[in-house]
């Protein structure tokens, strides 16, 4: 049973995005991957508007003060198994922000991620190579 | 009427999606992806450590004996270490300071990987 459904997961991930303070530059490549230039959605990927209903968490931008106690609720709300996957070089370490007093860098600091998506921006491209290695996660 | 005959147009043409998984999709020319680092080539000025803007060019110091003509006398030289493409934001400012071309960004983008570490290019 849990391999049918893991298998239903991998054919159709649903991806949530999640901008934690960023310049929105990455936010605008993965607005990008849902285009028809890219449609994923001919890969099953969807953007869903909830992080209940999400399997993939996309978090992109430094963790800014303000908008890690929601971050990490919205990671908390996200049901199991997730996965996660940082994009873009705020994500992983800060990047640019790094040492400034207003973020506390690295998403993985807080909680357990996947992939790691380096660029400033990554291309589309990467973004789905991204999702694709992180669903090569599910057994 | 304008409109009408633009959609019995675009009827006829194929559609623009690139199948990027399947089909690969070659970045352009002039793309700032993935470095490739001659460590040879490296004379150790450490001009590329001290310009980036995120330090994610780390140098590993040394000092040398150098002579000229008939004095010995010793240098300091900062030698490229590793790249964190974690930090990184690539915008080429090692590659255009490097006076022995050293430093190279190629067209390579996919770099994801599962392990912060192998985000790092080194020797």
């Amino acid at each position: 049973m849990s391999r049918t459904i893991n298998w239903a997961r991998k054919k159709s991930p649903w991806i949530y995005h999640l901008c934690t303070g960023d310049c929105n530059g990455c936010d605008v490549e993965l607005i990008a991957a849902i285009t028809p230039k890219f449609d994923v959605e001919r890969l099953g990927i969807q953007l869903v508007g909830s992080p209940r209903h999400a399997d993939v968490l996309c978090i992109t931008g430094a963790v800014t003060k303000k908008a890690k106690e929601r971050f990490l609720r919205i990671y908390n709300q996200t049901p199991e198994p997730k996965l996660v996957v940082a994009i873009g070089a705020c994500a992983i370490s800060g990047g640019i922000f790094a040492g400034s007093e207003q973020v506390d860098p690295g998403v993985d600091k807080h909680i357990k991620v996947d992939v790691y998506v380096p660029g400033c921006p990554p291309r589309p491209q990467a973004i789905i190579d991204g999702i694709y290695k992180a669903l090569g996660k599910l057994k | 009427m304008k409109v009408f005959k633009k959609a019995l147009a675009n009827i006829a043409k194929k559609p623009i999606t690139i199948h990027y998984p399947i089909v690969p999709s070659p970045a352009p020319e002039g793309f700032r992806g993935r470095h490739k680092i001659y460590f040879n080539k490296c004379i150790g000025c450490g001009l590329c450590g001290k310009n980036c803007p995120t330090n994610a060019i780390k140098l590993r110091t040394e000092i040398k004996k150098e002579k000229a003509k008939t004095i010995v006398y010793k240098v300091v030289r900062h030698y490229i270490k590793s790249i964190d493409l974690g930090k990184c934001v690539f915008c080429g400012l090692c590659e255009d300071i490097c006076p022995v071309h050293a430093i190279k960004l190629t067209r390579k983008f996919d770099m994801a990987d599962y392990d912060k570490n192998k985000t790092l290019i080194e020797r």
